[in-house]
């Protein structure tokens, strides 16, 4: 028994799972974009005077406003966060971001800013959900940014305890930290959706699909509680047609919902290659559309996330740019003239 | 041939151990409970290996000790992490529509304007203390979970009393809020009310409120 006993098709698979190479330009693009949706879930207020008036337009999560923890939630059981309420620490928490972020964009210094990020998002967010309404609305940016943080902190401590290892060859150490950082948060964004998944699973002891049509009535839910917010009687409150079809029609909400189950559950295909991760990339995005559409909840930074880590349209131009020049040259018609 | 080896080398052998103990686990749950649990990790990390590296037959171990820091080993980590960890920012396990049923509810924050069942006047919560309404659903349930454990009881078992201690103190947090935000004029006496939502193919949508809790904020 050698070697080559072993299935070709098996390790090829656990290959193309593995860390990718993504290009400098690429990985530059990535970490611009998502430095902007860091600053957008910031807890600061902005900025309308002096020159961090641009700002109001970068910033829109303004500071957290709580002066207690009555339902500690997450670390808020050992520390108290409500210091990130203080209206005298926006300066210096403005400056320490935008240092961080300028850091994080520039590829340098990630060690200690990536933490210190990390740790603001955190503190900010887990103070908001121990007032006893838990929300996930940066759940998935918080996540991104504790795991690009360990990557990060973990590199550095074997690089210190266990010695410089000598850097392999033909790759900058920057570009290789680069490719685990984004394939890494590439892993955040989909464990968020396989896990929403197994949870379906676990919760309805594997009667979720059978089960779906019931969403109708979360449908009528989500919609009487959009009324109570404002009262707005124009757009909620009435009638729900697609609960009621939903469950007119249970096989046919089952088929649907069922489809949406089984796109969560297989989310991490999405680390397969580049064509994996775009039509999964797309079809969550469609996904949290429909979600907007029918229950009028909407995840943007989910989006956003999607869009810059498997999505990835800076790469798909790149890409398209390139087979066009490539075509170009080999067109004979096209040397000739 | 050796049973172990066996069982190490095919990996056909390892997905059909695991899936029998998962079966056997189920039905059998208090049997053997821990060397069983064992053995199907045991297995499902040298799944794990002999999936990403080519050389697992030879070098088996060394596989299974370098899959550990494979993207894939990562996934597999968070995702059990955060099954483990339920709620606790960053992580969450996402228990939002994860068990449908055929009923629903939500609540809702009233004015009290005259004394009796039509005498509520909803509020437009959102608008007084920047509090949503499905935010005020989570609150009172956070709350009454809260009251569970800190008196050592069960939901089931609290009373019609209960549920307006827990409103009360609800109520008490968001007039406090919108009287701190002092976006509008707040009234004076504030109701919780508690809807349930169910449905048949005969009536359709059926919803039943309730007042769960009253606070007069007057002087």
């Amino acid at each position: 028994m050698n070697a080559q006993d072993q299935s070709p098709e098996l390790t090829r698979i656990g290959r193309a799972f593995a860390v990718p190479e993504f290009h400098p330009w690429e990985a530059l693009c990535i970490r611009i974009l998502f430095a902007v949706v860091i600053l957008q879930t910031l807890p600061l207020d902005p900025m309308d005077s002096g020159p961090f008036k641009w700002g109001s337009v970068l910033a829109p999560a303004k500071r957290i406003v709580y002066d207690a923890q009555p339902l500690p939630n997450g670390l808020a059981h050992w520390v108290d966060f409500t210091f990130i309420s203080n209206p005298d620490l926006q300066k210096p928490l403005w400056i320490v971001s935008l240092v961080c972020l300028a850091s994080y964009v520039a590829g340098r210094g990630l060690v200690l800013s990536l933490p210190i990020l990390a740790c603001i998002g955190i503190a900010a967010r887990t103070l908001e959900n121990s007032q006893g309404a838990i929300s996930h609305k940066y759940q998935i940016v918080s996540l991104i940014l504790l795991v690009q943080a360990v990557i990060v902190v973990a590199g550095a401590s074997r690089r210190i305890f266990a010695g410089k290892p000598a850097p392999p060859p033909g790759r900058r150490p920057i570009d290789r930290l680069n490719d685990r950082l984004i394939r890494y948060s590439q892993i955040a964004i989909v464990a968020v959706y396989v896990i929403s998944g197994c949870t379906k699973l676990i919760a309805s002891e594997g009667e979720w699909i059978a089960n779906s049509p019931y969403i109708g009535l979360y449908l009528v839910k989500t919609d009487r509680q959009n009324y109570y917010n404002k009262l707005d009687a124009e757009n909620f409150g009435g009638e729900v047609p697609v609960a009621e079809q939903m469950l007119a029609h249970r096989n046919l909400s089952r088929i649907f919902m069922g489809a949406g189950l089984f796109l969560e559950l297989f989310a991490f295909l999405a680390l397969y290659n580049r064509f994996t991760a775009l039509g999964i990339g797309v079809a969550l995005v469609i996904f949290h559309q429909l979600v907007i559409q029918f229950m009028a909840l909407t995840f943007p930074l989910n989006e956003k996330v999607l869009w810059i880590f498997l999505i990835n349209v800076p790469f798909w131009i790149g890409a398209v740019v390139m087979l066009v020049k490539a075509k170009l040259i080999s067109s004979p018609g096209q040397s000739a003239g | 041939m050796n049973p172990f080896v066996y069982l190490k080398n095919s990996l056909w052998a390892k997905a059909a151990f695991i899936v029998v103990s998962v079966v056997f686990f189920r039905q059998f749950p208090d049997f053997l409970e821990w060397p069983i649990i064992l053995s199907a990790i045991v297995l499902a990390a040298l799944a794990l290996a002999q999936l990403l590296f080519r050389d697992y037959r030879q070098n088996t171990w060394s596989c299974v000790r370098r899959s550990f820091s494979h993207p894939v080993a990562f996934l597999i980590g968070l995702v059990l992490l955060c099954l483990a960890t339920r709620e606790s920012y960053p992580f969450s396990h996402f228990p939002m529509y994860g068990d449908p049923s055929p009923t629903s509810e939500y609540y809702y924050i009233g004015s009290v304007e005259r004394p009796g069942p039509g005498g509520i006047v909803p509020l437009p919560i959102q608008t007084l203390t920047k509090v949503s309404s499905a935010k005020t659903g989570k609150m009172f349930r956070a709350r009454r979970d809260a009251y569970c454990k800190e008196h050592s009881r069960n939901r089931e078992d609290l009373t019609e009393e209960d549920y307006r201690a827990i409103g009360e103190g609800l109520l008490v947090f968001l007039y406090e809020k919108g009287q701190k935000l002092a976006l509008a004029p707040l009234p004076e006496q504030w109701a919780l009310l508690h809807v349930g939502i169910s449905h048949s193919s005969d009536t359709g949508f059926k919803e039943e409120t309730h007042v769960l809790a009253t606070k007069s904020f007057s002087g």
